[in-house]
């Protein structure tokens, strides 16, 4: 009796300490770490990320040379389309959304469903596939050996190595590494400056964390847990489950960074909007879709819609764009 | 404390000049620091904002650099990178360096440790960024950009600080110097106000000093010659100043008193305090200059003082000073206000009457001084009479020459001291010419007495009684070369007045005694004869001895001659030298006769005191007593007392044998006169009395 009286007060203890702890222990969550760790494989340098960004934006590494990878991971939309699918080389729709290539230095599996544990294994799929960038990588490689600047820059960048296959994705990984969101309102506030977001903001803040549940899954500085869920949304799409049985219909947790800037949502682009989005958590997903246990209706109001809403903006960059480089012409 | 004016004058000044040097150079001195200050604390502000500048600029050279790098637009070479960087960073070290070497306050050397710190981490994650460093974790731009900032915030804390402190310190510096300026200032300001009131206060005093000086010589100038420089002057040359205006006063005074009394010396008599001559020459001198015509006519007395010389002579020269202020005194009371008096001479007086209507108006002015002045005066015990002549001139228009004024004055005086004395007489024409006459006639004279032209003629005295001559009487006749023999009725009064008295005594005298030896040797029976001697002549000590001198040498005797004196001889009392005289002379055995008596003044008592030996009857007394009862009543009477006195009588002037017989009736048998025989020269006389022989050895009939 004794024993469980003890037991239970310790339970509640560990339940209230965080409360106690307030906001700012939970603002700390989302904390912007200070540097990129970058695999031993594919070690950082300058003139590596360089020649990445070049190629990133080069669409000579596409079969028809008529896409780049910024094509449809368009800087101005916060590294996505704003499609619900894009279109691709063969001028059809893709099955997906294109996610964002902000703050995935840190992420331990690529794509919606995961199936790519780097980034120079996830730069294979959309430059090699035909519906994608159509091309082979040994027809990039040749092709940008014809550059005598290519060859020079690889040499600069990989000394020892030159162009390759290998380089030419070690430095488009190495480049989609360095790309981090950008300063937002809300990593000033999460600075202590009190005023950087509106009052709604903070509001929306509490509800994210609290009421809303959303930090359950939106974890962390990129507001991701990098993993897997159903959200119910109405697909027939496996997802997650082309890969892992026990995961069908789960999706990637995207990072939530600049969210006002990438509709429309979704991995199948299916709702337009932020506050679409937001109705959609409220409902607790479409019923007859798939759902993980957290995915239930929610008692929001119109204004925690709102809040939530404002909130959700203010992890908007103060500067997202990017400016593009010159490409080599030979 | 002695000190000199010009140490006085110059002192403060040279104090004062100092003063405002040293505040000048004191003030520019501390303006020079204090800008001297500020420029090189200006310098190091400037020179330290500069380094922060450099930093600045190096950290944004730094970022520029790096940011070129990691927007990944450009492959760049890592050696280059690493060039490039190192340079840049050894730029930005340097700069650093700078700051740190400049950095002297603790604020900002606090604010550098923390830039420092920024720096340097900013670099480390750079240089991770820049690949010269690897590192699996690679800093975020975010993280490099936050660095970054801090590096710059760190930096603009020093930039201000610096700035701060240089604008703090700056203005602290141009406080102070103000502050000292200020000090500096009223100091040497309080030190000018002292030194200045002192200055002053010297000023002043010495200012006073000379005011003093200035004023006193001032009333000299104006001729008060009392400077009133009577308090003690300081020893410097002010004071000097002062004692010599006060000396140079006292001196001008005592001068001008000197200058007074010598003017009035010059000016005045001594003795009556009159005008002198000069004083008169100029009182004339000043009123013909100033005469106009509407000016009445002046009136000029020349007066002179009747038997003053026999009052000085019988009194001494003090009774003759007694008589001199007397004669002054009368005259002071009898003028008019605007007349003056001035004495010239000895007894000679001179009044100046201005505005006068007429000439009885000085005639009465004249009447009333000449009475005034012959009022008695006594003199030890005795009184005295003295008179006064009076010649009156008028200055008329055309009469300029004020010797000549005088002149006329004085003939007028001559003439009317010639009418006889105490009368006033007017110049005229006639005057002149009268005078100019006697003066001829006086120069005749002179020459005359040279020459041997003044004789004694001798008239005969006899006894009508028995027809016995008596003795003759030596009477002075001058044989005038062209005038023929004048009678002493011409020329006597003119030699007596004129000092020639003694010189004719003595030809008579010597002629008298030469005749009556002559006449005894050629055995003419002669007992004596009369010489007339003047009464200044018995005064004159030495007239006895004189007589016997003479009477010796021509072997003769006392008895011999008869000494003939004016009866007014005798009208002075004991104090006379005359009466001593006459006694000496009667006890030498001189008979002594009083001549013209009854007209003098002679008192009985003095007439029986010198018991003389006989008395001549005044010819006024004879002429005509054979006619007039009255006269022969007086005649009688004198003859009376004469006789009752015991002194003989010889009547004068007998003319005719009527008044022989009548005075012969009255009891005077002695006479003289051209009833006997008319004066005769000394030869003739031989002749008259061995003519009159014969006759008197016959008897005469009874």
């Amino acid at each position: 009796m004794y024993k469980i009286l003890i037991g239970l007060v310790f339970v509640a203890g560990l339940l209230v300490a965080p409360a106690i702890s307030s906001q700012h222990d939970i603002r700390k969550d989302f904390e912007r770490p200070a540097r990129i760790e970058f695999p031993d494989a594919s070690p950082y340098s300058p003139q590596i990320a360089a020649l990445g960004k070049m190629l990133f934006f080069d669409p000579r590494l596409s079969g028809a040379q008529n896409m780049s990878c910024a094509t449809c991971h368009n800087p101005s939309f916060g590294w996505e389309t704003p499609v619900a699918r894009a279109i691709g080389a063969l001028n059809q729709p893709l099955d997906r959304h294109a996610p964002t290539v902000e703050n995935l230095a840190e992420a331990p599996a690529l794509f919606w469903d995961g199936r790519a544990a780097t980034l120079e294994e996830q730069a294979v799929g959309p430059i090699t596939h035909p519906k994608e960038m159509n091309a082979t990588l040994e027809e990039v490689v040749s092709r940008l050996g014809g550059i005598a600047t290519y060859r020079r820059l690889f040499n600069v960048a990989f000394p020892g190595e030159g162009l390759s296959r290998d380089t030419v994705l070690r430095a488009i990984a190495t480049y989609q590494r360095t790309l981090r969101s950008g300063w937002s309102s809300f990593d000033d506030w999460v600075q202590g400056d009190d005023a950087a977001i509106s009052e709604a903001a903070k509001r929306g803040f509490d509800l994210f964390v609290g009421a809303a549940n959303c930090a359950g899954c939106h974890n962390g500085w990129a507001f991701t847990d990098h993993g897997f869920h159903a959200v119910g949304i109405p697909s027939g799409d496996p997802g997650r489950g082309a890969i892992d049985p026990d995961s069908m219909g789960m999706f990637k947790t995207p990072g939530l960074r600049n969210v006002a800037l990438r509709a429309p949502y979704m991995h199948d682009g299916s709702i337009a909007t932020l506050r679409g989005v937001l109705r959609h958590y409220q409902r607790g997903g479409v019923g007859t879709a798939r759902r993980d246990m957290s995915i239930a209706p929610l008692d929001l109001t119109e204004d925690d819609i709102r809040d939530l809403q404002a909130f959700l903006e203010s992890l908007t960059a103060h500067d997202p764009h990017v400016r593009a480089p010159a490409l080599p012409a030979e | 404390m002695f000190l000199s004016v010009t140490h006085k004058i110059l002192g403060p000044i040279a104090l004062l000049i100092a003063i405002g040097a040293a505040t000048t150079a004191l003030i520019s001195h501390e303006a020079v620091r204090a800008h001297d200050d500020l420029q090189s604390q200006e310098e190091r502000a400037y020179e330290f904002l500069f380094s922060v500048e450099r930093t600045q600029k190096a950290l944004v050279a730094m970022e520029e650099f790096s940011n070129g790098i990691l927007s990944f637009n450009r492959v760049v070479p890592a050696p280059t990178v690493a060039t490039r960087y190192q340079s840049l960073l050894e730029t930005l070290e340097t700069d650093i360096q700078a700051i740190e070497n400049l950095a002297n306050e603790p604020a900002v050397v606090e604010s550098l440790t923390r830039f420092s710190g920024a720096v340097d981490a900013w670099r480390q994650e750079l240089e991770i960024a820049l690949g010269l460093t690897a590192r699996a974790a690679i800093p975020t731009r975010i993280r490099l950009d936050q660095l970054r900032h801090r590096a710059d915030h760190a930096l603009a804390e020093i930039y201000g600080t610096a700035k701060t402190g240089a604008l703090t310190r700056s203005s602290m510096k141009s406080e102070s110097y103000k502050a000292r300026v200020n000090t500096i200032f009223h100091t040497m300001m309080a030190i000018f106000a002292v030194f200045g009131f002192f200055f002053l206060l010297f000023g002043r005093r010495l200012t006073r000093s000379l005011g003093h000086v200035a004023r006193s010589m001032e009333r000299i100038r104006k001729g008060d010659f009392d400077p009133g420089i009577e308090r003690e002057f300081s020893k410097d040359e002010i004071g000097n100043i002062a004692r010599g205006v006060q000396a140079f006063g006292e001196t001008l005074k005592a001068l001008t008193k000197a200058n007074e009394r010598v003017k009035h010396l010059a000016m005045h008599d001594q003795l009556t305090g009159l005008a002198n001559r000069r004083a008169l020459e100029e009182h004339l001198g000043a009123m013909i200059a100033g005469r106009t015509g509407e000016t009445g006519r002046a009136a000029l007395f020349h007066i002179d003082l009747d038997r003053f010389k026999q009052v000085n002579d019988m009194y001494g020269h003090a009774a003759g000073d007694e008589i001199l202020r007397h004669a002054a005194q009368a005259m002071k009371t009898k003028r008019r206000p605007d007349d003056l008096i001035a004495r010239i001479g000895g007894d000679e007086f001179v009044v100046v009457l201005k505005e006068v209507e007429s000439e009885e108006v000085a005639a009465g002015i004249a009447e009333r001084m000449i009475a005034s002045i012959s009022s008695p005066i006594e003199i030890w015990n005795d009184v005295v009479n003295v008179g006064a002549s009076i010649g009156i001139a008028f200055l008329d228009g055309a009469e300029a020459d004020i010797e000549r004024i005088l002149a006329n004055a004085d003939m007028a005086l001559y003439i009317a001291k010639g009418a006889g004395r105490g009368r006033y007489s007017f110049y005229s024409a006639e005057t002149r010419r009268q005078f100019e006459t006697d003066m001829s006639l006086l120069r005749e004279l002179r020459t005359g007495l040279e020459n041997g032209e003044i004789i004694a003629y001798f008239q005969p005295q006899i006894d009508v009684a028995n027809n016995r001559l008596i003795g003759f009487e030596a009477l002075a006749r001058w044989a005038h070369p062209t005038r023929g023999t004048l009678g002493p009725g011409h020329f006597l009064s003119l030699a007596f007045d004129n000092g020639l008295g003694d010189r004719l005594s003595d030809i008579i005298v010597r002629e008298a005694i030469s005749a009556l030896r002559d006449w005894r040797g050629k055995g003419l029976d002669i007992p004596c004869v009369s010489v007339n001697f003047a009464a200044k002549q018995l005064r004159d000590n030495g007239l006895t001895e004189y007589l016997d001198d003479a009477l010796f040498q021509a072997g003769l005797s006392p008895d011999d001659i008869t000494i003939e004196v004016l009866e007014s001889v005798l009208f002075g009392d004991d104090a006379d030298p005359a009466h001593a005289t006459i006694s000496q002379l009667k006890r030498r055995g001189y008979r002594i006769e009083l001549d013209d008596f009854g007209t003098g003044h002679a008192s009985i008592s003095n007439l029986r005191k010198f018991r003389v030996d006989g008395v001549k009857l005044d010819r006024v007394f004879v002429t005509g007593v054979d006619s007039d009862p009255e006269q022969e009543m007086i005649l009688r009477t004198l003859i009376d007392l004469c006789r009752n006195l015991g002194i003989g009588c010889l009547a004068e002037g007998v003319e005719t044998d009527a008044e022989r017989s009548k005075l012969l009736a009255l009891g005077c048998s002695r006479i003289q006169g051209y009833a006997v025989a008319k004066p005769m020269a000394r030869n003739e006389v031989i002749d008259w009395v061995r003519s009159r022989e014969g006759p008197r050895q016959r008897p005469e009939a009874v």
